[in-house]
């Protein structure tokens, strides 16, 4: 985490201290405890996880992520999310994000501060643990909340900037949806320096990263203090049909490097699509990133894509998911290994908003594990 | 989708309010509860109406507003409906048989099926 990263989450994390203190007072007085404009939600989960095969290793995590949401009066809205995790012996603190909404227009909502970036659907709206029906992330992207991080084609994208999202309901049901952004973008990694709290975002660094062929790596959402002039530009459009089916095209371009002339482009396709009780999700992301390579500047082509099923029986939902990451190549030529994981999940439903999730991973380069996890939204 | 019938009948059911239960235009709470069911349940599963109060649902809303691409009419409409179905009368209303017999014509009803709502027992409003 930067040193304005960390100076933000200690600014939201003192606001809420404040705030508890504030209303605290407020109930000695006989006040009521809680104020109309603000509300504190959010999720949390507990995971236990074995890995299996050779050497039986297991352990336990747990997050929580407070979300903060306050009315600042007329159509603005300041939302927060902070997560408080486990990382080995460490308890990490990440801030996903703190922005502002303007909700005074009809079709259009504007956003300053740092928001999670609209690539793809994983990120910025399937991710929290009671929403997503296994305990870990696909492939595709970073961090899990309370599931297990492991060497992921982008992190969980959350930057600063500004945002416009639009709405245009259409005939019979449909309706078209346009996210568009600008932000600090990706800026290059130290990967001597190593994640301090063992939670950096950073994609590519690692054994089978780029960084293994010469490609820098690049961090995203970690540039406060912005490396380059260039902003990263993207946007999501959106086609919906009622709460069962939604596709979405995503694309985002950038400069990662201090001179600006190295550039990052991703590209995703997601689509959801619920027939009576079965639930399909896919998403497709490809990346392109230029590097210096002595003269020259190759392509280092990276690409995934998952693959999700679901059927709710009752209070239970069986899950399958098949994520894969493809080879990465340069001139079509594989210089960096894919890997997959096929998960398979049971969930039982507590509650709208409280899983009991039991999945088994097959991996085809590593051990298979086994996962538990207790989410909940609150 | 059962939970999305199930706001049909709300929102139809709600039709049926007298006057002062809701103190909400029956017309809205209707296009309320239609705009809920086409919206509220792409991402995660429906969360209750019943989990928070008039102003955590204000806010709650626009939250969801900029997640999910909202106009504000469509806003305003889900905050109306959910603020009128978040107290007991509101769910009196689709477990009395008799309440719908006497629904006006219902203008945002496609299927109202009010004889189905007299057999069905007290639901959480989420599905579950
Ligand atoms: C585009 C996907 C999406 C849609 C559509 C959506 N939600 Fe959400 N909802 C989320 C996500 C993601 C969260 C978790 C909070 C976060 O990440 O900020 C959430 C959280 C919530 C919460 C927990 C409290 C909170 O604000 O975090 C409630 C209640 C909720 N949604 C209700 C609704 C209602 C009512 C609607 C219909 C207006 C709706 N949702 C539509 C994605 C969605």
């Amino acid at each position: 985490m930067s040193r304005i990263n960390k100076k933000v989450t200690a600014a939201v994390a003192g606001g809420l201290l404040l705030s508890t203190l504030a209303t605290a007072a407020a109930a000695q007085d006989g006040t009521p405890l809680t104020r109309a404009n603000m509300v504190l939600t959010g999720y949390g989960s507990a995971t236990y996880q074995a890995a299996l095969n050779n050497e039986f290793a297991n352990n336990f995590t747990a997050s929580i992520s407070p979300i903060f949401l306050y009315n600042m009066g007329g159509d603005v809205l300041f939302e927060a999310e902070l997560e408080f995790g486990l990382s080995g012996e460490a308890t990490t603190t990440t801030l996903e994000y703190a922005q502002i909404d303007y909700l005074g227009f009809e079709r259009v909502i504007i956003t300053a501060g740092k928001f999670m970036i609209p690539f793809g659907i994983f990120g910025d709206r399937l991710h929290p643990s009671w929403i997503n029906k296994l305990p870990t992330p696909p492939l595709l992207f970073g961090h899990g909340h309370g599931g297990v991080a492991e060497g992921s084609l982008l992190p969980l994208l959350s930057d600063a900037g500004v945002m416009a999202r639009f709405a245009q309901p259409l005939q019979s049901g449909w309706s078209l949806n346009l996210s568009l952004y600008a932000t600090q973008g990706p800026t290059l990694v130290d990967e001597t320096a190593g994640g301090e709290d063992g939670h950096g975002d950073e994609h590519g660094a690692g054994e089978d990263g780029p960084a293994s062929i010469g490609a820098p790596a690049v961090g995203f959402g970690i540039a406060f203090d912005d490396n380059n002039k260039n902003k990263m530009i993207g946007g999501r459009l959106g086609l919906v049909k009622g709460p069962n089916f939604e596709v979405n095209f995503s694309a985002f371009n950038a400069m990662y490097d201090e001179g600006n002339y190295q550039s990052y482009n991703a590209h995703a396709v997601s689509l959801q699509w619920r027939l009576r009780s079965v639930e399909f999700k896919g998403e497709y992301v490809h990346l392109m990133q230029e590097f210096q390579s002595d003269q020259t500047f190759p392509t280092l082509i990276t690409s995934g894509y998952y693959v999700q099923l679901a059927r709710r029986i009752g209070r239970w939902e069986p899950v399958v998911r098949w994520s894969q990451l493809l080879d990465g190549t340069i001139d079509s030529e594989a210089v960096l290994p894919g890997k997959e994981i096929l998960a398979l999940g049971l969930d039982y439903w507590i509650d709208a908003t409280i899983p009991v999730k039991l999945a088994y991973e097959v991996r085809l380069d590593a051990d298979d594990s086994l996962l538990l996890q207790w989410a909940f939204g609150f | 989708m059962k939970y999305v019938s199930k706001a049909f009948l709300l929102g139809i059911s709600l039709l049926a309010l007298p006057a002062g239960v809701s103190g909400q235009d029956p017309a809205k709470v209707a296009e309320g509860a239609r705009t809920w069911a086409q919206n509220c349940t792409r991402c995660h599963n429906a969360r209750s109406p019943l989990e928070r109060n008039d102003s955590d649902w204000a806010i709650i809303v626009g939250h969801m507003r900029a997640r999910a691409n909202l106009t504000k009419r469509q806003a305003t409409m889900i905050t109306i409906y959910l603020q009128t179905i978040n107290r007991p009368e509101g769910f009196q209303v689709l477990v009395t048989p008799e309440a719908p017999e006497e629904t006006p014509a219902a203008p945002a009803a496609k299927d109202p099926k009010p004889d189905k709502a007299g057999k069905k027992k007290p639901v959480s409003g989420s599905g579950f």
